[in-house]
Parts: structure tokens; sequence; C-alpha cells
């Protein structure tokens, strides 16, 4: 296991005017699950091909365990994949799949690893059989399994490994991913588009966005800091709600329809023009006078308990859409107002958080 | 009505059969009489035609040529279409979309366009009337066959094979022969075949470039012509076994034919 370190991590692909990630910097601590959520265009792929070493890196721009390994194979770095489809090789069984990547270890020793992971795995039942006869879910496990194999591995990176798993697999494959992370203590870079895949896997998760990490903390972090309005908005289903309003005296201010002026809550930053972010979670419809104008357009259920249904509404407030995430009991289309936990509104100028940010705004 | 239909495709596949099969079941016929029996019409069974083609030079020979030019063609074109489709399918490099039509666009001319410059350069060169002369010119029309087959097999693929295998420490000549070739080998048989039947029924190029040497089986079947008439049972128990070599080769790739099409085609 190793600790992966970015350092300006900068990237242009020949003949490109762009570079597709500038300036990346992150730490990934020895034996952590990290995950980089991004969507489809963000640079996930780029990073993921320098980190395996199938792209060469600038030199000083990756580090593992403090060796530059920007020129190093992929063999010589130690890494293994898993990618967004099973990749097997198909004239050798499971279990010679699953040996393979320990080569350098006796016979008896390969195949009781192999085992041991085939049954965490709940493949070990397929392991003298050829990948062919195996089903797509089976046949990703496997590609897992082999990935998890390698006795001296210093990163495990997953591009996306769960996109052929039904999405009632998915939860319990993470979790078994998850625990067997835990007990190899591999250091484990998930790549993923699905902000809960990434949440509910990952110790802490980046944000890429157009080549750039916009942040990197726990699920926790993204969900009540995010540092930047694309985080708060991609994190979270649905994301954070952002209107613009104005801070003076270290209140958050927003103009209502009728020429009045709200405030939405308490904002210790300097005066000016502010777009305020709350998530579904931290509002709730109310009849009180005070809060939010908005009008409801429809409701989305999402569940129920003790008899109550939970869910989405969809509202709208001066042509800016509002969610909340509440008890649906006797909301119904029409005027309302939202009430907004005052302490948890965040703001942001110019994308990002006030306090966060590149330049420590 | 279902019933019915599929009672009507029956009739429709069974006459489609019936024609298909129509000559080969005469030939087959003809090949086990005496020229006699055939010529008046008596009823007759002889195995004496193909007795006279196993012991008689110039029909075995004929065969054994016609295998051996088609057996090296087959390797030939193979061997050099697999590392050709592999960098149509793997790399971007300049031109390469034209060449990769322009390498289809040779397909279009008819044989005949190439007859006098091949018999004029092999003559020149002393590969006249060798089976080699045959498998070279007939290459030009099945390696570009076999890298357009091999491509389609290849491109479907993915790429992360490749990935893993780098990933995995293998070098390139150990991914490429112990790794990708078994998981491309349905698109390998296809291309045999296509090489093989393209070159064994091919009979301009086969006939002019070869004397008496070299004579394939094709030749030799046209001039059976002799003063007594022709040898119509000979004859057809050549037809026969000329058929036989291209029944085995499908029989062999048979499971990789239709596993074959469907990867390189349809999916």
């Amino acid at each position: 296991m190793a600790e992966i370190r970015l350092e300006g991590l900068t990237f242009r692909y020949p003949n490109a005017s762009e570079a597709t990630l500038s300036e990346l910097t992150l730490a990934v601590p020895r034996g952590e699950a990290h995950a980089l959520l991004g969507s489809s265009g963000a640079g996930k792929s780029t990073l993921l091909n320098l980190l395996s070493g199938l792209l060469p890196a600038p030199p000083g721009s990756i580090f593992f365990d403090d060796v530059d390994v920007g020129r190093l194979e992929p063999w010589a770095r130690k890494v293994t994949q898993v990618f967004q489809f099973p990749v097997l090789y198909e004239a050798m069984t499971v279990l010679e799949n699953l040996c393979f990547p320990m080569r350098e270890l006796a016979a008896g020793e390969q195949q009781r690893r192999a085992r041991d992971v085939a049954e965490r795995l709940g493949i070990h039942g397929v392991l003298t059989a050829k990948p062919a006869a195996l089903t797509l879910v089976q046949k990703q496990l496997a590609a897992i399994g082999k990935a998890l194999m390698r006795p001296d591995v210093s990163l495990v990176l997953l591009d996306e490994p769960l996109t052929a798993a039904e999405p009632g697999h998915k939860w319990r494959l993470r979790q078994t991913l998850r625990a067997l992370q835990a007990d190899l203590g591999a250091t484990m870079i998930y790549v993923t588009h699905d902000q809960t895949e990434a949440l509910t896997f990952a110790d802490r998760v980046s944000v890429l966005h157009e080549g750039r990490i916009l942040q990197t903390g726990t699920p926790e972090a993204l969900v009540d800091a995010p540092d930047h309005e694309h985080v708060g908005y991609f994190v979270g289903s649905p994301g954070m709600n952002l209107i613009d309003g104005e801070v003076r005296n270290g209140r958050a201010l927003i103009r209502t329809g009728d020429g009045g002026v709200l405030e939405l809550g308490a904002l210790p930053v300097a005066d000016g023009p502010c777009r305020f972010g709350f998530r579904p979670e931290w509002a709730v419809l109310s009849q009180e006078p005070e809060g939010l104008p908005v009008q409801v357009h429809a409701t989305r259920t999402l569940g129920a308990s003790r008899g109550e249904t939970h869910g989405l509404v969809v509202a709208e407030h001066q042509g800016t859409e509002i969610f909340t995430r509440q008890n649906l009991a006797g909301v119904v289309p029409g005027p309302a107002r939202v009430r907004i936990e005052p302490e948890r509104l965040v703001g942001f100028r110019d994308g990002w958080r006030v306090g966060a940010g590149p330049a420590g705004q | 009505m279902r019933g019915a239909s599929s009672k009507m495709a029956i009739w429709v596949l069974g006459l489609y059969g019936l024609y298909l099969a129509a000559p080969v079941y005469w030939l087959l016929r003809l090949a086990l009489q005496s020229n006699q029996a055939i010529l008046s019409g008596e009823r007759d069974f002889t195995l004496a035609n193909f007795a006279e083609i196993f012991s008689n030079p110039v029909w075995y020979q004929g065969f054994a040529n016609s295998l051996t030019y088609v057996a090296i063609n087959t390797v030939i074109s193979v061997s050099v279409a697999l590392p050709a489709a592999y960098a149509f399918s793997r790399y971007r490099f300049l031109g390469d979309r034209h060449l990769f039509f322009w390498l289809l666009s040779n397909r279009m001319a008819p044989p005949a366009v190439f007859l006098l410059p091949f018999f004029q350069l092999y003559s020149a060169v002393g590969l006249f009337d060798t089976p080699l002369a045959v498998a070279l010119a007939h290459c030009l029309f099945t390696v570009p066959l076999s890298v357009w087959i091999l491509e389609g097999f290849m491109s479907a693929v993915p790429r992360s094979l490749d990935e893993m295998a780098r990933i995995d420490g293998h070098s390139l000549p150990y991914f490429f022969f112990r790794i990708f070739l078994p998981t491309i080998r349905g698109g390998i048989g296809v291309t045999v075949f296509f090489c093989f039947m393209f070159s064994w029924v091919e009979l301009l190029l086969a006939r002019t470039l070869t004397g008496s040497e070299a004579k394939p089986i094709v030749v030799v079947m046209t001039r059976t012509v002799s003063a007594s008439g022709i040898d119509w049972g000979v004859l057809a128990a050549a037809g026969v076994l000329t058929i036989l070599p291209g029944l085995a080769v499908v029989w062999f790739v048979r499971r990789h034919l239709v596993k074959g099409f469907a990867l390189g085609r349809v999916s």
C-alpha cells in the first residue's frame, strides 16, 4: 500500500489546445478509500490513466510513497485496475485469472488467497469455469477479485466498476468491496459520476470539474459545506437550491417579488452580492407568513414511514426551481412559504463558498 | 395462423434445400457410374472413377497442387493481416482511414486485370508454374479481405483488454499471442474460411500462372476432353472430391462461423 500524492498535476493531450487537467493537488493517505466524483468530460478517465501509468505523467507531479512514478510503467507502479466493464482473460479459468497477478507467490499460497477472496465476493462456485460461462456481474466480481490479488499492490483503481450491476445489487456489492478494502488495507481510488456511490463508498471524496479538483473532503463536508456551487449542486439528489441575494451587515437578504426584502438568516461575511445555497433537507414548507415565498408545482413521493409519505416538493421562486425534502402530508400546489434552517445557509461568490476557494477569499 | 405460416416456411426452406442439393446429388450419382452407363442410361455402381483419380498422378497431383497453394495463401494472408488489422483497430495514424478503404478497393478490381503483370513478373523471376506464384497472386485479394474481417473482430474487443494486459505487466507480443489471439479466434476462423474459399475456387489466375508442374485441380477438370470424348464419370468424381475440402473447413470453423459473424457484424 502506498500514499498517493498529486502535486500540481497538469496534463494536456498532444494537439489539444486546452489542458485536460490543471494544477491538481491531492494527498490520499495509505489505506484510504477515496472517490473521484465528476460528470463525464471532467477529466476522470485521464486522471485514472495518469495514475495507472497508461499515460505518462509530467515529472514531479505524481508520487507513490515519495517516489516520482510519472514515467514508470503500470506494472512497476504496482497498480491494479477494475474497468467499467469486466475484463478477464478469456482463455483462462476464473481461478487462473485470479492467480495471475500473484505470479511471484508460491502456487499453494496463490490458490489460498484466490479462494479466500472469491468466497468473500461470492464467486467461489465458478472458479473452474471460463469467463464466457459467467454472468456479467460474476465477471465483474472476478475482475474486482483479480485487482485485489496482487500482494504488493500500491493502489487499486476502480473505474465506475458497478456500471454492469443492477441497481438492486449495487448497494450490496459496494458494501462487499468496502469490507474487502478495509480488511486488506488497500489504498483505493474509485472513479464515478454517481454521487450516491461516491458518498457511500469513500472515506473522502474529490469532486472533479472541468479538469480541476473543486473540493476534497469527507462526504459530510461535501454535503454541509460545499466549497463550490458546482459541488453543492452536483452532490445531493436533487442538489443544493441556489438563489441570488445580497449580504448586508452580516444578514443574508433576498428581494421578494413585491419589492420587499426578506432575511434568510445570518451570514458573517463582508457586504455585497451573494448567492445563497441550502439543501432540500434543510428547508420545509411552512404556514407562517415568514419564509421564502414560492409557488408549489408538484410533489414526488420517495417513501413512507409511520403511515406518512415523504418526498420532494417541487416549487419555484421567481423563476428559480426550489426543492424541499419533507413530509408530504397536506402539501398542495399553490402559493406557500419555505422556511430554511437559518444557521445552515451557505453563501457563494464567484462560484466559490465565501471563505473557501483557491484564493482563500 | 402461426402454424400455417411455419408450415409454409418449412415448405419454402425444403424446396430451396432441394434446389441446392439436386446438383450435388446428380454429381455424386454420376461419379459412381461408369462412362458407358452414363451415356447409355443403364444402372451401374462402380468406384472405378475414384480409383482412377487416386492412381493417376495428373489427377492427384492437381489436388495436391491446389491444396498447397491454398494453404500457403491462407497462412500468408492471416499472418500478414493479423498485425495490420491490429494496427488499424488500435492505433490512429496519418491516413489510416484512407489506407483502410484503399485496401478494400483492391477487392473491386476483377482478377483478370492483374493477369498480365503477374504473368510477366513471375516469368521474369522464375516463379511461374509454382504453387507459390498462385498463392502470392491470390494474396492480393485475400489479404485486404482478411484485414477487413479481422479489423471488425478486433474492434469488437474492448480496448480495456489491452490496458489490463499492460497493467498486468505483459509485453505487447505476449499479450497479442497469448491473450488477444485466443479472444478473437472466432474471427480468425472466419478469415481462414474466406481465404480458403476464395483461393480454392479461383480459376483464372490459377490457370494462367501455372503450366504443367503446378496445375491445380480446377484446371485439370477443364482438360478432361480426350480423343475418346469427355470422361464424365471421372470428371464427376473429381467434382465430388473438390467439394470435400470446403466441407471440411466449414465443419471445423462452423461454431466460430455462427458466433464469429454475430460478433463481427451484429453487435
